[in-house]
């Protein structure tokens, strides 16, 4: 069950308007390493998963990306506020102008709307946990990517907040990974699937 | 506000009036858990899921739970109506009235049977019991 808050995880106020900013962004929204996939792999991937510390993590990761989609879709509203159709037509903007106007819609910075093809939920505790190492040095590499782009302080501000907790999570989730090695035969890992083969964890 | 919705307000309001019961199965709940034992008795498997949770307090807990959900339901019925009647004096009262009930019933539950959210008063124990089970969709869940 949740609640929502009427509060941002950390400010989000960006005076000047910047259209074609606003469609590189949005990747982090609805691209292949955006908040959208993430928090619904992390919190898809609970439900067969045995281990409740790690039920935590991906429980409280999976939260902390839904405000970060808040985040993001506010980075983009703020960035395609009170602009006109002028500021728009010569950009890279332009495109998305023609089907979401300045709505907000997951899509990557490539144009493909999201997919969930962009993110596993394997019922394997070993592979989604690799999976969710993997995902958080993607989207910290985007983050990466987007700081290239920008130098506009409103925006790198909250940018590098978001990509400072995709390394904070990316700790979680190593020693979630560490915690299930340890319940597990360390002469072979792989011996079977702690989420399907029951019974055969270490006492 | 015109009489169609005049009327329908109270329709709900007069369904919703029952939960008040609520409040009787609070006082046996309240029975069973001063009776019963400890309900943790620390048996550690499988990732700190606790087991050996006694009967008697999973009910009651469970019980518990229900009063909750009930609770939080008729808050967020009126919840939803008050974002289209924000000025209706009737349902803000009806609110406050289920939402003081809410916290009572969290309190209960959250001292006996473990913290809904992290944000808990009963969470920062001598451990972190948050990631203790069960979750929700877990056998044993309340």
């Amino acid at each position: 069950m949740w609640l929502y808050e009427k509060r941002l995880q950390y400010p989000v106020k960006i005076k000047n308007p910047n259209p074609a900013l606003a469609s590189l962004i949005i990747s982090q929204l609805g691209g292949p390493h955006g908040e959208l996939g993430a928090a619904t792999r992390y919190l898809s991937q609970r439900y067969s998963m045995p281990y409740n510390d790690v039920i935590g993590i991906l429980t409280d990761v999976g939260t902390e990306e839904l405000a970060h989609v808040e985040m993001i879709s506010t980075i983009i509203h703020q960035l395609t506020r009170n602009i006109n159709v002028d500021d728009i037509k010569d950009t890279n903007f332009a495109p998305y102008f023609i089907d979401h106007t300045t709505g907000i819609y997951p899509i990557a910075a490539s144009g493909t709307p999201f997919s969930a093809e962009t993110l596993a939920s394997t019922g394997d505790a070993l592979a989604d946990i690799h999976e969710d190492l993997a995902a958080e040095q993607k989207a910290r590499l985007s983050y990466d990517n987007i700081l290239r782009m920008i130098d506009d302080p409103d925006v790198c501000d909250p940018i590098r907040f978001l990509r400072e907790r995709e390394v904070v999570h990316y700790q979680r989730f190593a020693e979630a990974l560490r915690n299930i090695q340890e319940r597990l035969d360390h002469r072979n890992f792989y011996g079977y699937n702690p989420e399907f083969d029951r019974g055969r964890d270490k006492a | 506000m015109n009489n169609m919705q005049n009327s329908n307000r109270r329709t709900q309001i007069n369904d919703l009036s029952d939960l008040d019961m609520g409040n009787r199965i609070d006082m046996n709940m309240r029975r069973n858990l001063q009776s019963g034992m400890d309900m943790r008795d620390g048996t550690d498997m499988r990732g700190g899921m606790d087991m050996n949770i006694k009967a008697a307090n999973r009910e009651a807990c469970a019980r518990l739970l229900h009063t909750i959900q009930m609770y939080s339901f008729v808050l967020l019925e009126t919840n939803l109506y008050l974002d289209s009647h924000p000025n209706d004096q009737m349902a803000l009262e009806y609110f406050r009235k289920y939402s003081q009930l809410l916290k009572q019933a969290r309190e209960e539950y959250e001292s006996q049977c473990g913290p809904l959210s992290p944000n808990s008063n009963f969470i920062a124990t001598d451990t972190w019991r948050w990631v203790e089970g069960p979750w929700p969709w877990q056998p044993g869940a309340n």
